[in-house]
């Protein structure tokens, strides 16, 4: 009993002594996987992904031309779906997230077939792409910190349309939240495509968010490469949770109806 | 006797060494265009009525037409980027100055259009217009944000890490804003105003070769050796269409 008490002690303590400093992989510092894992990753890119996503990751594959939203070129490493911070890489769990779950209303499935295995290798593949995984300088990573959240009230959900309409989010999402704001139809994204403010009304229309903490999460990360930016440093904590409230319950139509136009937003800014 | 002459050539020389040691010479010139007079396009800024006010009260200070090539009298270039790319200097460090560079976001536009700074000098980014702005910043070597400047925060600082090319900043809500950020590892920069002169002072001694940038008339390189406390003279003429 005492003997194995020992083993332990003293095996945790080298394993502290090893492990000291090293960081997390993938969050803290660039990794590259093992070769055998890469080896395996490619062969499943090629197999599974590259018919879309161009075997170099370029988003080229041979069906690309036929998406009504583009597959991602990988090779400049920015990416929508993080749990980072504005303009970050995204963290090793955030890739294998978008490719277990697949990302709503585009054509990127849920890889959920693959073993958990498969996947992990296919990421590490995909980060071989951009050079941005290798850099020292992007690294460590800021993860951005989920807090308690604010229970679904009218009362959150008032003060969350207040917020919106202070942030004045309404120039792209529109007055009402349909996605019909002024600078609307002029958004594109950072390859220049033409991209549209989602129609917050429509539950369907929602790419990365399946809960309201995700659309919390979104306030602080923004969407890389997309119009959308990162409010985590001009709202506070309370405000980021009453306007996921708000936005959350637009989905459901419960919305407070105030009938505010954008006429008359825009009069009111003037003055 | 010699112990003497000796002293007095040390004096001599203490004399003269800082000047050597300290010279400090300075490039100038100014940058013109030579090409047919551009036609410059009306931005429509009709969604944003707080900037199309400002535009139509002052219109003087807010040109309402787009940025890519502003030209002062005598076809002198505004926004040309000029810099130090190689000499004695680029391997020396500097440490950058205290005082922020402003980049202003009034008028619906970025001011100045081109701004240049060192690693490290902080950036105070102004919201003067009380309606909601991005910074959609995309530099390649540092790392890249898209952040919010709303209506009530009138005031933000950045700071880049490491030095840079020059690199495009955008706001999404108002789709012509458009601004250029080069940071530097050293002091040895300027960004013309409208009557095209640049000037680049306190370089010490040693072969240079500098860069003069346009955002849509590309590049211009031109090399120059400093002796000592001299000023240099190096003018630029951008073509187009010829």
């Amino acid at each position: 009993m005492k003997k194995s008490l020992l083993i332990t002690a003293v095996s945790s303590f080298i394993f502290l002594v090893v492990t000291w400093g090293s960081g997390m992989p993938g969050i803290d510092k660039p990794e590259k996987a093992n070769p055998a894992v890469l080896a395996r990753g490619k062969l499943i890119f090629n197999d599974v992904c590259a018919t879309c996503h161009g075997k170099d990751g370029k988003g080229d594959g041979p069906l690309a031309a036929n998406l009504q939203t583009l597959p991602r070129d990988f090779t400049e490493g920015i990416f929508k779906d993080r749990s980072t911070a504005s303009g970050e890489l995204p963290t090793d769990y955030d890739l294998f997230k978008v490719v277990t779950n697949g990302i709503h209303n585009t054509a990127m499935p849920p890889f959920n077939t693959l073993s958990p295995q498969d996947r992990f290798a296919a990421i590490q593949y995909v980060k071989t792409f951009s050079d941005r995984f290798d850099k020292a300088n992007e690294y460590p990573l800021d993860i951005v910190q989920i807090t308690t959240p604010i229970p679904e009230s009218p009362e959150s959900i008032m003060k969350g349309r207040k917020v919106y309409l202070k942030v004045q989010c309404y120039n792209c999402h529109g007055a009402s939240g349909e996605g019909d704001g002024p600078s609307a139809a002029t958004l594109k994204d950072e390859w220049g495509n033409k991209i549209l403010p989602v129609d917050l009304t429509d539950p369907s229309g929602y790419k990365f968010a399946v809960s309201r903490l995700d659309v919390y999460r979104i306030f602080s990360t923004g969407l890389n490469g997309t119009p959308m930016p990162s409010f985590q440093d001009v709202l506070s904590d309370s405000d980021r949770w009453n306007l996921a409230n708000y936005v959350w319950s637009l989905r459901h139509e419960n919305q407070f109806e105030d009938a505010i136009t954008i006429q008359e937003l825009k009069n009111d800014e003037v003055k | 006797m010699l112990n003497k002459i000796a002293k007095i050539f040390l004096i001599i020389g203490m004399f003269l060494l800082p000047q050597y040691i300290f010279a400090q010479g300075t490039i100038t010139g100014k940058v013109t265009y030579n090409g047919p007079k551009p036609r410059l396009k009306k931005i429509d800024m009709s969604i944003e009525p707080t900037c199309v006010k400002k535009h139509e009260e002052n219109p003087e200070k807010y040109p309402s037409t787009s940025e890519g090539l502003i030209l002062g009298k005598d076809s002198t270039i505004a926004n040309v980027f000029v810099h130090v790319i190689s000499g004695p200097v680029m391997d020396k460090k500097y440490s950058p100055p205290d005082n922020p560079v402003v980049l202003s976001q009034d008028g619906c536009q970025y001011h100045p259009h081109v701004l240049a700074l060192m690693a490290g000098q902080k950036l105070k980014i102004l919201n003067e217009d009380g309606v909601l702005h991005n910074l959609h910043f995309m530099p390649k070597v540092n790392r890249p944000f898209n952040a919010t400047m709303p209506p009530f925060l009138k005031v933000k600082y950045v700071s880049f890490k490491q030095p840079e090319p020059i690199f495009h900043i955008k706001c999404d809500v108002h789709p012509w804003m458009s601004g250029y950020i080069a940071v530097e590892s050293n002091p040895f920069y300027d960004v013309t105003q409208k009557d095209g002169i640049y000037k680049i002072s306190n370089l010490p001694p040693g072969k240079y070769k500098i860069e003069a940038w346009q955002e849509n008339l590309g590049t211009q390189t031109a090399e120059i050796t400093i002796k000592g406390n001299e000023t240099k003279t190096v003018n630029f003429t951008f073509t187009y269409g010829k």
